[in-house]
This record gives structure tokens, sequence and C-alpha cells, in this order.
């Protein structure tokens, strides 16, 4: 209960901090502005496969979780207010605080990034757009999953932003790969029996990979 | 909660620390009871503040033990945040925010309701009342330093650390820090590291970080 | 400085160069079951086979024919008659021949083109698809499997660290790891040649070759973030916690992708041998043999290096600490 109410505080501070400053959101939708704006230029309106759409599209979910999602822990480690936080919230409070923050900006962002997806390639068609929406949903809880950890660990390291995505990649390819499977498959109009063993991966992934962070986090998060 | 507390005890035991091998202290042994004010003392880089940070839980000695004992019953080391607060210069606050917003998320952070009039009593108390809805980035470093002795205090722990506490204040500052000594004297104890005199003054006893030596204080 | 005996590095190099020889120089033959599935696939071809000589059976030229005739069993059993233009040298004497041969559709025998051995000593299974090339076996599959078992070492050591918060652990895992992303490579340059010239291309995103990628991506992200962290304690807890981070992430790669998805490698879901090279029959107890040995030889070679590696870093922090 005390646990929960850390979690939330944790969050609404982050929240609070994010409207005020808007330090990861500007910097998020310029990215994926720009980076759609550069896939709509090297395209040129070529017709592509469905699988290569739906790996662009995780491209684009991947590299803006990348440049956004290490925020949580660094923005605490360069101000210096880690410490604070040690003296005043248990490691477990914290860790599913930026979690739940994590896991909040990055769907809002995915939605975001999907929606302009759709609105600037005319032939990015979604056939079974439940499963679609499943998929990006499980998809976003994954990745911050994953990233909330690793931002944690690179929080402590000099050079942050280039060995997020260096920790990062090996780590979350499972997701990927189920992941644009998926996509793939909603894309085409496939029933959902064909997804169901990349559900399960997804699934199966978010659970170990949280699980383990539960585990730990207390050490790194301890100095 | 903490008005039934009787006895409360810290006690540190052979506590050693080094960085990259390099040795910071060896063999620390100490207790401190409720009642007292205990001085930890020694030359700049002599490890003061990471014997603080070790007895407070956030850095991990490479031998040695700290325990916290309340009324007889060991504290379990994720409850020791509840029982301590902790002010210190290098201690950040969130500077986006006002100071009524930062007691706030500290309250509810550690559990505890947020209450307006005792946050405004608190905000009087150190002198920072009129200055309470700007953001602490616009604050000088005396206003920070008197902040952090109320994120300290906010959930009436037994133990309080106290890193340098007179460091960038003026007088009233200084008198406000020596008024919380006392006070916190009556219902727990006080952990002061400093080199200044008239903190010094303050302490029942003292111990030196370097040789491990406790020796009686100014008080 | 205390001299150790260093006969058993000997016997240990020696051990090595001698299985690797004999996985080279080991004639491969097959049997009559694999003339018979190249006939079922329509890829009727020559191929070395191991035969047994019925001399129970009569033996002798057939005027008709053009061809001497004889009687022989394989090592599974199974029985046929040969066809050879002439009889081979010493075959009254011999109990079993290595030859190079194809099933005869006309005369519904084993006709004999090349007699290359008179009562050869042992021999390699035939897998089809692999023939030649099954021998990178030997080398490839023990440099995977200690990819595997360093990391694990590694990740024994990153916990070991994190119970007891000894430095001296920590030491270990990084040699460890710094063992297995050598074998790791070994492991990535055999498969990729190996590929080459059994799939055509070096690189292919088979799921399996996939698997490996993400373990050197691993090691390597385990190595770039310890030059990322200064202090020795933290730099200790943060790469143990990404080992194991890792390696509760992997799995999904070596173990569960590569058999549950379609792909070229021996072992793969669509590969109808029936799971891996490994535990299908494909092997036999020559080649069990041989594999096992350099798996062991290969095994003690590390525990050697990862000795050696120790003791290099720890007089390393000797020589710093007294700078």
């Amino acid at each position: 209960m005390k646990t929960m109410r850390a979690v939330w505080a944790i969050f609404l501070k982050d929240v609070r901090s994010e409207v005020r400053t808007r330090y990861a959101v500007n910097a998020l939708l310029m990215f994926v502005i720009t980076t759609l704006a550069v896939i709509m230029f090297s395209l040129a309106g070529e017709v592509i496969s469905s699988s290569a759409q739906a790996g662009i599209l995780w491209v684009v979910m991947f590299f803006a979780a990348m440049s956004g999602l290490s925020r949580s822990f660094v923005s605490e480690e360069e101000r210096g207010t880690t410490f604070t936080l040690q003296l005043c919230a248990g490691p477990l409070g914290v860790y599913f605080g930026k979690l739940l923050f994590n896991v909040v900006l990055v769907i809002l962002l995915n939605i975001v990034i999907v929606v302009l997806y759709l609105l600037t390639m005319d032939q990015f068609v979604i056939n079974q757009p439940g499963l679609f929406w499943l998929v990006i949903f499980l998809g976003s809880l994954g990745l911050a999953a994953s990233t909330t950890i690793i931002a944690a660990i690179i929080a402590k390291a000099s050079s942050k932003g280039t060995l997020f995505p260096v920790l990062s990649f090996p780590i979350l390819l499972p997701l990927l790969m189920a992941g644009i499977d998926a996509t793939k498959l909603a894309v085409e109009d496939n029933v959902w029996d064909a997804a169901w063993p990349n559900l399960q991966i997804l699934g199966a992934y978010i659970v170990v990979v949280v699980t383990a962070s539960y585990m730990l986090f207390d050490y790194v998060w301890k100095d | 909660m903490t008005d039934a507390i009787k006895h409360v005890e810290l006690s540190a035991t052979e506590l050693s620390k080094q960085f990259n091998r390099r040795k910071i202290f060896r063999d620390l042994t100490f207790t401190v009871e409720n009642g007292e004010v205990f001085g930890i003392t020694g030359k700049n880089g002599s490890g003061k503040s990471t014997l603080l940070r070790i007895l407070a839980g956030v850095l991990t000695p490479n031998s040695g033990s700290v325990a916290f004992h309340v009324d007889g019953a060991v504290i379990d080391h994720e409850k020791i945040i509840d029982i301590m607060g902790y002010a210190a210069p290098y201690l950040m606050l969130y500077e986006e925010f006002t100071a009524l917003e930062n007691i706030r998320f500290f309250s509810e952070v550690r559990g505890l309701p947020f209450d307006a009039d005792k946050a405004r009593g608190l905000l009087e108390r150190v002198g920072l009342s009129p200055e309470r809805r700007d953001v602490v980035h616009n604050y000088s470093s005396g206003m920070k330093q008197r902040l952090k002795l109320i994120f300290a205090i906010l959930h009436h722990p037994p133990f309080l650390f106290l890193d340098e506490p007179t460091t960038n204040l003026d007088k009233d500052g200084i008198e406000v820090v020596y008024s919380l000594i006392e006070e916190q004297r009556k219902h727990g104890c006080v952990l002061v590291a400093t080199n200044d005199a008239s903190d010094i003054a303050r302490c029942d006893r003292l111990l030196d970080v370097t040789t491990g030596a406790v020796s009686e204080g100014g008080r | 400085m205390k001299s150790t005996s260093s006969w058993w590095k000997y016997l240990l190099l020696v051990w090595i160069a001698f299985w690797s020889a004999v996985g080279i120089v080991l004639p491969i033959a097959g049997n009559l079951a694999d003339l018979a599935y190249l006939k079922q696939v329509n890829a009727p071809g020559e191929i070395q086979v191991k035969i047994n000589i019925d001399h129970s059976q009569p033996a002798e030229f057939d005027r008709e024919e053009g061809m001497f005739v004889f009687q022989g069993t394989d090592g599974g059993g199974r029985t046929a008659t040969f066809y050879v233009p002439s009889k081979p040298e010493g075959f009254d004497q011999a109990q079993s021949l290595l030859v190079e041969a194809r099933y005869d559709e006309e005369r519904h025998g084993v006709r004999i083109c090349q007699v290359v051995d008179v009562d050869p000593g042992l021999t390699l299974p035939y897998i089809p698809g692999l023939e030649e090339r099954a021998r990178i076996i030997f080398f490839h599959v023990p440099m995977a499997w200690m990819t595997v078992i360093a990391f694990l070492v590694s990740m024994w050591y990153g916990i070991a660290y994190l119970r007891k918060h000894d430095l001296e652990d920590d030491m270990k895992s990084a040699n460890a790891a710094g063992l297995g992303l050598l074998f790791c490579l070994l492991a990535t340059v055999t498969g990729s040649i190996w590929a080459k010239f059994n799939w055509g291309s070096f690189w292919n995103w088979d799921p399996r070759e996939t698997s490996i990628f993400v373990l050197l991506l691993i090691y390597g992200a385990f190595f770039a973030l310890r030059s990322a962290i200064e202090v020795e304690e933290k730099r200790a807890r943060l790469s143990a916690v990404y080992t194991i981070l890792a390696f509760v992430t992997v799995p999904f790669f070596i173990f569960i992708m590569p058999r549950i998805l379609p792909g070229l490698h021996p072992g793969s879901a669509d590969d109808t041998s029936g799971g891996p090279v490994m535990s299908a029959g494909g092997l036999n107890a020559v080649m069990r043999v041989i594999l096992y040995s350099l798996l062991a030889g290969f095994i003690v070679l590390f525990a050697w290096l990862m000795n050696v590696r120790n003791r290099v870093s720890r007089l390393l922090v000797r020589t710093d600490f007294e700078a």
C-alpha cells in the first residue's frame, strides 16, 4: 500500500516535471516527425511489401524509444536527485513509478507514431485493427519494461546516449522480431490464430523482463 | 508514530570503505543513542559524507555492518528511510517545482498525507514562507539549504543525519539548525558531520573518521 | 614464484591436435540406407559406402553381366548384391570394403565404381546435404557451446559478486566474458564459412545465425558498459546485472526461436531430419567420440586460459596499486 502510494507519487512527479519542462515530449515529437519525413522522402511513393511496412514502423518506434525513454533515470542522475530519491523512496516504488511513467509515455508516443504513419503512408492499411492495436500495446509494454531497467543502468555510466541503444538492442531483439512479425500478420488480414505464437512471445517477454528487473533493481539503484 | 518511541540506537560495527581499492576509512565502531548529538569530524576527503551515506544505507560498505534499533527491535533495511532524515549540501531538490510542491512530493512519496498547514508551519519555521510559491531553481543556496532541512524533518524521523548543516546559511539560518538539533535531542538522536567549531560545540561526543577514536564533545 | 608443472598443457595441446586430425583424416562413408535415400530423392550419385563382404554367399565373375558379383551387408544389417567390374585386390581375405558406389536401377543392386580402401578402419557417417562439410561440426559446435558456457561462467561470477561484493569475482566474470567473445567470434566465422559453401552466402539471417549475432552483440555491449563506468564496484554491479538481464532474454533466441521458426540450419522447425544433427541419428559413435573429445579439450583450454588471464589481472591490479 505504501509502495503503491510511492509509485503514484513518483509517476505524478515525473508527469508534472514533464509538463513543466517539456524536455522529452518536444524532442520526441520532433524526432518522430523528422524520421517519418526521411522515410517518406526515401520511399518516394514506391510500393513496398507489408513486411517492410511493419519493419519500418517498428524501426521508428524503436529509435523513438531509444531517444526518449532513458530520460526517466538520466534526468534524476543529471540533476543529482538520485540521492534524494534514495532517501525518501524504496527501490520498488522508484522502479514501478518510473516504469509506469515510461509505459504511459511510450504508449502515447506509439499511438502518435502509428497515426502519423497512417496519415503519411497511403499504402499502409490495417486489416485487423484489433490485433494490430493489441500488438502495439504489448510492444509498448515490452519496450517500456526493458528500457526502464537499461536506463537505470546507463544513468550510472558515462556516454549515456550512445550506450542506451547499444545495451538495449540485444535485449529488445526478441520483442522486435515477434512484434514485427505480428504487425505484418495484422496488416495482411490474417486470422488471430496465425499471430498467436507471437503474442505469446510478447507476453512472456514482458513477464520475464519485469520480473528480472524487479529482482535486480536494488543492485542498480544502490550506490 | 514517532511519538511513542522511547529508545533508539544506531550501532556501527567495524565499518570499512574503499573506492577503487583506495582506502577511505577502516574499522569504525561506535554506538549512538537517543538524546545524543554525535559529531563526525575529519579533514576534507577523510570520508565524513561517505560514512553518513553508509549509515543511511544508500552506500554499501566493503565490510562491517550498521544496525538501527527502535525500542529494542532491529529495523529492516528497507524501513530505514522511514526512520531517518538527511540534509546535506549535495542533496538536490526538484528545481522545476516550488517549495510547496517539493514538500508535497516528499510527503506523498513517503506515504504521508500532505498537510498544507503543517507544510506552511515548517516553511515559516525555516523562514521560507514568503517564497513558498517560487520555483526552487530561483532560490539562493542558503534558501535551498533551509528547504533541505524541511526534507530531513518532514516525517519526524528518530534519526537525523546532518552533513555540514550550517553551510551557506546566515545567522538566522544557523539558529534554525541549532534549534532543530536541540528539538531532535528530545525524541531521537542527531549525527552531524562537520568541522565547524560552533557545530562541534553542540555535540556530546565526537568521532574522528581518520583514527576511529571517539572523544567527548564540546558540550 | 613457485614453478608449476606443465605436462598437462602439452597433453592438452596434443589431445586437441590429435582429435582435430582424426576429424579431418577419417573418411566419410554412408550405408545402404543412404543410397536408397539418394535414389528416393532422385539424386543418384556416387557416394562412399562401407560394406561388409558376406563370404558365405557365392562371389564370382558373372560373364553375362561382365561384372564381378558378390553379396554383402552394411553396418545397419541391410543386405544387397554388389557389382564391380573386376575382382577387387585382396578380396578373399578382406572383411570389408570402402567403395564409391551408386544404386544401379537395372540390376536392382549396388554398382561399385571404385574401391577406395580394403578393410577400412573407422569412418564418419554420411549426412545428406552435408557430406564432407559435416567435418565443421567438430570445430563449430564446440565453439558455439563454449560461447554459451563462457557466458554462463561469466554470469555465475557476476551473481557471486552481487552476493559477496568481492572484486575478484567481477574480474573472473569479465575474463570469462572476454574468452566467450573470442569463442563467439570463432563460432561465427566457422559457421559463416560453412554457410558460404552449404547455403551459398556468408550470411543468411537464419534464426541460428541471428542468435549467435545477438550473443556477439551482448558480449560487445557488456564491454562497452564496462568501459563506460569508472568506479570498480559500480562497474562490477552493473555489468553483473546486465549479464543476468541478457541471460533471461536470450533464451528466446538460442533455444526457442531457432527451433520454432523455419530456417536453413540443421535443427530448424522445417528440418525433416528431426531435431538438431546433434540429437538425431546423424552422428555415429566415432563422430560423437571426436566431438565430445574436442569439446572436453576446449573446455580444459578455456579453464587454462581463464586461469592465465586471472593471474595477469591480479598482477595488473597489484602493479596499479603499488604505483
